[in-house]
């Protein structure tokens, strides 16, 4: 986030007499970049040494007693990016700070990298600018992996889920431009419906944020924002494009943006089309696991100092092959198929996908607007469609090969009102309603027993929370109240529809704070409750789930899933050594999975385990370690490591499909950056992911052993244009992970080159 | 302050006009099911047909399935012709001209539990010359009494070695149908 294009420094020196040692003094104001309005009680700090002040009300600083040499200072403000300037200070300086003060105050504050008298009392991770790009190519979970405590549930090498914590699909909530992302989520084998090049920034939010987000952020938030819009005329853009060779396929992406003539307007459109055949396994062809993706995105809006509008659209079209060897017909099938080495089919190299596929079709539209309605409240209006539709392929009898065996459409509509206040004796706070209207239903014609039914939901919810802001640390506090009502169709054993209809009613709310030690430490603590309402395919399912050769049986019985995550992080951040170590502790009420009954129902297929969705109390509980170090001014380490515990305490064992203890490490060399000069690096990374010991007795198959993977990439940047090339598991070693579903079936993808190119203009 | 309120009250309000209902699902008749399963067991010569029959129909899960057997004779042969049907919708789909259609993509697999002798060969033929199972000779050899195996593949690779004699080891493929019945031989 260090937007230095929109900050402008004036630095004045003033030639005044030389003071003796630590006598000298920064003085100043600071002002919005815009209109030059002082910025009341900015906080200015010395990284260094950790002294800092206030401004007052006329943005007027003044820092005394300081020694000469080299100072960092760091002026921060709320609802703007925090400035850094460095300098060797040898007498008396007048250092004035031209922040831009951004009027979309809550974004500002719930979306931005942690610094002081900014950090909101949650463990967050973002992803922007040149590191997020460095990961464009790559499915969204992909990407997301590289943040600590993520990690990501594949079905196959095109597929992924993004996993916080140990927690995946519908607990983890996607929040994309700041509307929830709804899809169809359920299913271990449904990746997100979003095109990752749109995105400006990616943050994962690893407490559950029930009380911002609404329900369902049991493990945690991840948002997707684009860049802010331009406010000027100029025409911008970037151009990627990302070849592969394991899949013999790539991504090209574009980006354009600009500003009108009227000040305060500007425009963005996107563009991106991502192509894979089939991948490759260490000896041999995963067949039919390409994929085809299209992405488009359009935004205009205008800000200004009353207030904001923005329009939003975007568009996501995928189609995914499954591996042809992972479509089974019954249990013994799996059987052989677990047993034997390798798939049992296994074709020459394609860009042809076939059945087993998913077609995917997803629309978002947003309008939002804020008006400043006076000094001290802003309110802020946002309506939100989304039309997701879901088909999937499977292998059938007869001439049914192109019509889907399942096809669902989903239509959501959003709508917020906020009403934010500026500081007021260090508060800043929102409240907040919403309303979603949720309808789904299966389009007839498939000839297959829905999974799910059609089933509507309206939820109503209220939401507010404060923080108090002061120099030396933060408190927030919140509190959410949501109102779901779930409408289902069925068909009773008599045929005759019937709409069995559920109310869930629930509080949530969060308490945390951060306590600046010194600059350079900080420790975050947050408490934070969230629930799930039982999922209608948890309620109603009756009938064989091909995937996974079990009958599933769902249960209308189940109650609200709740959650109370506390997370406890200690970050220290000096210019040589950074590092964090976040806890956390997950105790999750009336956990809902898939448990077989070990009974067996007989099929004209054969005979299938039962399966049925339970509730349990599950904990979970585990630590992510960060660290990032600068060995030599042109070599740096960084490395991470994620453990996790879990348990079923009522059955007392461990819970299915938790990620193994993993360790990745990063050593990089690199020629300083900047300038006209051109630069490069050359990264080497490992990546070690442990056994899961912890595996409950009921998989079909062991946990398979750990693994580690060797990649490489090199970077070459001169000016506009940024050239990556790289491979990925170097030694094309063969390996299976616990989190992949097709483990059963066959190898992860082995070796793969790839090139990269940015070029901005 | 009033102001402030007006809008979400106003909001809320309107969500209460909101009154969504899911929407009434289409029946499915679910045309690939496969919910009977009828081998008549001719015996050449003389005698009656012996009958046995799987029959679940209302597909997986919900009622349990009923199965009958009925005893064949010890050093027989008989002519075996499966009827497979789907009698979840009416009228009933008859589901051989399905697996006919698509001959080289189904083979039938016979298999008994140790200790009994029952022979077979196949009596039909995909548009490649290979078998397919829906007709079969049965030659049965002393009396015993075990299970008897039916399994049909989809997607197989029927070059693959033995699978046109009838081993499945190297079949491949999904299964389609996987039945068992009680197997008497007198």
């Amino acid at each position: 986030m260090k937007r230095i294009l929109w900050i402008s420094i004036l630095l004045f020196t003033g030639l005044l007499q030389m003071h003796g040692q630590c006598s000298i003094q920064i003085s100043g104001v600071v002002l919005d970049q815009h209109d030059q309005t002082p910025l009341d009680f900015s906080t200015i700090y010395i990284q260094e040494t950790g002294k800092g002040t206030l401004a007052d009300s006329l943005g007027a600083y003044t820092l005394k007693g300081l020694c000469p040499g080299k100072v960092t200072l760091v002026c921060s403000h709320i609802g703007c990016d925090p400035l850094t300037i460095s300098l060797m200070l040898s007498r008396d300086t007048i250092l004035n700070f031209y922040p831009e003060h951004h009027v979309e105050l809550l974004d500002q504050v719930i979306t931005t990298a942690p610094r002081v008298a900014e950090a909101p009392a949650q463990t967050r991770t973002q992803l922007s600018g040149q590191e997020l790009e460095r990961l464009q190519g790559r499915s969204l979970a992909r990407m997301l992996e590289s943040v600590s405590g993520v990690s990501m549930v594949q079905t196959g090498p095109g597929i992924a889920k993004p996993m916080i914590h140990g927690l995946v699909g519908n607990r983890v909530l996607i929040v994309q431009n700041d509307v929830r992302q709804e899809g169809q989520q359920w299913g271990m084998d449904h990746a997100p419906e979003i095109d990752p090049t749109m995105a400006g920034s990616m943050t994962v939010i690893k407490g559950a944020e029930g009380v911002r987000y609404g329900p369902e952020a049991i493990g945690g938030v991840i948002l997707i924002k684009p860049d802010p819009l331009p406010r000027s005329p100029g025409l911008k853009g970037t151009l990627m494009t990302h070849l592969q060779t394991n899949g013999r396929g790539g991504k090209i992406a574009g980006q354009l943006s600009g500003g009108f003539k009227r000040p305060g307007w500007g425009w963005r459109a996107t563009g991106s089309a991502h192509l894979l055949g089939d991948q490759q396994a260490p000896g041999y062809i995963l067949s039919n696991t390409g994929l085809q993706e299209w992405g488009f995105s359009a935004q205009s809006g205008y800000t200004g100092h009353k207030g904001t509008v923005d329009l939003y659209y975007s568009f996501y079209k995928a189609t995914f092959g499954i591996l042809r060897a992972a479509h089974i017909g019954n249990l013994s099938d799996l059987q052989a198929a677990i047993s034997a080495d390798e798939p049992w089919i296994q074709k020459p190299f394609t860009y042809e996908i076939l059945n087993p596929r998913q077609k995917v079709l997803h629309h978002l539209a947003k309008l939002e607007a804020s008006r400043k309605v006076s000094a001290m409240w802003t309110l802020k209006g946002r309506y939100s469609l989304q039309i997701d539709e879901r088909q999937e392929f499977d292998i059938r009898r007869g001439d049914r090969d192109q019509i889907p065996a399942l096809d669902l459409t989903i239509i959501t509509q959003q709508g917020e009102v906020l009403a934010e206040h500026r500081p007021w004796r260090h508060f800043l706070g929102t409240l907040g309603s919403s309303v979603q209207y949720q309808s789904n239903y299966n389009i007839s014609g498939t000839g297959v027993q829905p999974l799910i039914p059609n089933f509507s939901t309206t939820t109503v919810s209220l939401f507010g929370f404060e923080r108090y802001t002061r120099p030396a640390y933060d408190l927030e506090a919140g509190l959410r109240g949501d109102y779901r009502v779930l409408r289902t169709a069925v068909f009773d054993s008599l045929d005759q529809v019937i709409y069995p209809t559920f109310n869930w009613f629930n509080l949530s709310g969060t308490l945390g704070g951060t306590y600046r030690f010194t600059p350079a430490w900080q420790a975050t603590f947050q408490l934070a409750s969230a629930f799930r309402a039982p999922g209608a395919h948890e309620l109603f399912s009756n009938g064989l789930h091909h995937a996974t050769a079990s009958l599933e049986i769902g249960d209308d019985q189940l109650q609200i899933e709740r959650s109370l995550k506390t997370v406890l992080t200690l970050k220290m951040d000096r210019p040589l050594f950074k590092a964090g170590i976040s806890g956390y502790i997950n105790p999750i009420n009336n956990f809902i999975y898939l448990r077989p009954t070990g009974d067996y129902a007989l099929t004209i297929r054969g005979a299938f385990p039962v399966f049925q969705y339970i509730q349990t109390d599950a904990l979970l509980a585990g630590a992510d370690l960060d660290i990032a170090l600068v060995i030599r001014p042109w070599l740096t380490y960084s490395g991470q490591a994620a453990l996790l515990w879990s348990d079923d305490r009522r059955q007392e064992e461990p819970l299915f499909g938790m990620p193994p203890t993993q360790f990745n490490h990063r050593m990089k060399v690199h020629t300083p950056a900047g300038g006209d000069k051109s630069s490069w690096s050359l990264e080497i990374s490992v990546r070690h992911v442990m056994r899961q010991h912890q595996a409950p007795s009921y998989d079909y198959a062991p946990a398979p052993d750990g693994y580690t993977l060797v990649g490489m990439v090199g970077e070459w940047q001169k000016g506009n244009l940024r050239v990556n090339i790289g491979v990925d598991n170097l030694f094309n070693q063969s390996y299976r992970d616990y989190l992949d579903r097709l483990r059963y079936f066959a190898d992860a993808p082995g070796r793969n080159g790839f090139v990269k190119c940015f070029y901005h203009f | 302050m009033n102001k402030l309120f007006f809008y979400p009250a106003l909001f809320l309000g309107f969500t209460l006009l909101i009154t969504g209902c899911a929407k009434d699902p289409d029946p499915v008749n679910e045309s690939e099911l496969i919910t009977s399963v009828t081998m008549t067991w001719t015996p050449q010569g003389s005698g009656a047909p012996v009958l046995f029959q799987f029959k679940d129909l209302d597909g997986p899960g919900g009622a349990a399935p009923t199965i009958i057997s009925g005893a064949l004779d010890a050093n027989a042969t008989y002519t075996v012709s499966m009827a497979l049907l789907n009698e979840a919708v009416t009228p009933a789909i008859n589901i051989n001209q399905e697996i006919l259609d698509e001959g080289p993509e189904h083979q039938f697999f016979f298999a008994t539990t140790q200790g009994i002798s029952l022979s077979f060969s196949y009596d039909d033929t995909d548009t490649n010359g290979a078998p397919i199972g829906l007709e079969t000779t049965m030659l049965t050899g002393a009396a015993a009494t075990g299970k008897l195996q039916v399994t049909l593949r989809h997607g197989l690779d029927k070059g693959a070695a033995g699978v046109a004699q009838g081993d499945i080891t190297n079949a491949g493929g999904e299964t389609d149908l996987q039945v068992e019945f009680d197997l008497v031989i007198q």
